[in-house]
């Protein structure tokens, strides 16, 4: 017979995993330290892609300038400039990103707390089932 | 206001049961509304401005999630220019991976504000978007919101510079960027549409009776104010009526957001003061709006039918007929 509770769970479950909290079911296995590391490493990886992206713009718009002065040109000073404010985007992208997803992992505990004790609940039908299977009377009696 | 509240309960009663239906609704409107936008907007490329076009991708459109659906506008937008020049094909193509990898990758949501704002100018409602930024989200809204009218300036400095020029190399990309950095438009709109957001937000958390209505009105009448003043001082020329028409029509477009999302019962507001180990609290309450729609039962009395059903009662019926006559 179809259980209307255990079904509720179920669905709850269900829900959370597939619509409500993908993401944060997915990043939920891992230690603060580790997803805060990672979504660094993510953000310094797209950060460092949109300023390559920016410089290739900048260098399109004075391609005339560039192609003109390419012996003369001070690539010291350029060099500096250009790495002195990729660090600085850097610096600033890594600082708010870590306080950001501090955030964020404390939020998604907060979250997957309700996951959870869904997924235990379902877990203790299940070992309910089960007990009222083993201690059913089922022994077959010998002819 | 009751009418208003059993309006809105019979609404989100209606979008409950049609949920699946409606939803494919949306996302043919939106997409049909976006692509017509972008070929209104840039539409070189004959064989996509079409409205069979327009119509076929806003069918496909039904089929997809919101982030495909945005990043097959930006390749529309794309394929349109790369249509008049591949270097400036190439730019917007660059620009909008320079605002995904830059921004948009780590504030998905944001995404939809920044392609919201382009298209939403030339219908004259952008002005409603940093109202409603204001009242459901955070000043950092202003970010996605300043891409958004970049995108359309651009784009407007693409249409400018085309219509003028047939060269197609580095230096169309050169002018482009000219005209859209000289833009005193867009510096305007910048300001007036941050400063909007700011005061939005900063209203609708004060502890006032219709705080929320009361940062709607605020928002549309500085955004008059800022817009009028600003473009005065600079001598930029804009047409009033539809400045103020697009205006009035946001601020109601937002309201309408705001009492859809949240109506308060500012009659019902309790003020409490308790206290534990460490603080004395001051809370004040605002009890939610909610109203039961009344479900009509129509009962319809009709003898023939009734009798008709009850074929012993139409019996009985005939015989005292019979009698009568008798």
């Amino acid at each position: 017979m179809v259980n209307e509770e255990k079904l509720r769970i179920m669905t709850q479950i269900a829900l959370d995993e597939t619509k409500r909290h993908k993401t944060e079911i997915k990043e939920g296995g891992y230690y603060k330290l580790d997803y805060i590391r990672a979504h660094i490493i993510s953000v310094v990886w797209n950060l460092t892609l949109a300023y390559v992206l920016i410089l290739f713009l900048i260098a399109l718009y004075n391609a005339d300038y560039i192609f003109v002065n390419v012996a003369s040109l001070e690539y010291d000073r350029l060099g500096f400039i250009v790495l002195g404010i990729y660090v600085g985007i850097l610096v600033l992208g890594i600082l708010f990103s870590y306080f950001h997803f501090k955030k964020e992992y404390a939020k998604n505990l907060f979250i997957l707390k309700g996951y959870y004790t869904n997924l235990k609940k379902l877990d203790e039908f299940y070992t309910q089932n089960q007990n009222k299977e083993e201690t059913g009377d089922d022994t077959i009696i010998g002819v | 206001m009751t009418q208003l509240l059993v309006f809105r309960e019979h609404l989100q009663k209606f979008y409950q049961k049609y949920t699946s239906f409606l939803n494919l609704l949306f996302r043919f409107l939106i997409g049909f509304i976006a692509f017509s936008s972008v070929n209104r907007m840039i539409g070189y490329h004959t064989m996509f401005n079409r409205i069979s076009v327009e119509l076929l991708l806003a069918a496909g459109s039904m089929l997809m999630s919101g982030s495909v659906l945005l990043f097959f506008t930006a390749g529309f937008c794309v394929v349109h220019i790369f249509y008049v020049s591949r270097v400036l094909a190439m730019v917007i193509a660059v620009i909008f991976l320079i605002i995904y990898f830059g921004y948009a990758k780590f504030v998905p949501k944001h995404a939809y504000i920044i392609f919201a704002v382009p298209i939403a100018i030339p219908l004259h409602i952008a002005y409603g978007i940093p109202i409603i930024v204001g009242l459901v989200m955070t000043p950092v809204a202003i970010v996605p919101i300043s891409f958004g009218v970049g995108i359309y300036y651009f784009l407007q400095a693409v249409k400018s510079v085309v219509s003028v020029s047939n060269d197609s190399s580095i230096n169309l990309y050169q002018a482009v960027l000219q005209q859209f950095f000289a833009c005193r438009e867009m510096y305007v709109m910048l300001v007036v549409f941050a400063l909007v957001t700011i005061i939005v937000y900063i209203l609708r958390n004060r502890e006032w009776d219709f705080v929320f209505e009361i940062a709607i009105i605020a928002g549309a009448v500085s955004n008059i104010i800022l817009f009028l003043v600003i473009n005065y001082l600079f001598n930029i020329d804009m047409k009033a009526i539809p400045f103020l028409m697009g205006t009035v029509c946001s601020a109601l477009g937002a309201w309408f957001v705001q009492f859809m999302r949240l109506a308060l019962n500012y009659a019902g507001v309790e003020n409490l003061q308790f206290e534990d180990e460490e603080y004395y609290y001051y809370v004040r309450a605002v009890p939610k709006m909610n109203v039961a729609a009344p479900s009509k039962r129509v009962k319809r009395i009709n003898a023939r039918h009734f009798s008709e059903r009850m074929p012993s009662l139409k019996e009985e019926k005939d015989k005292t007929k019979n009698l009568d006559e008798n």
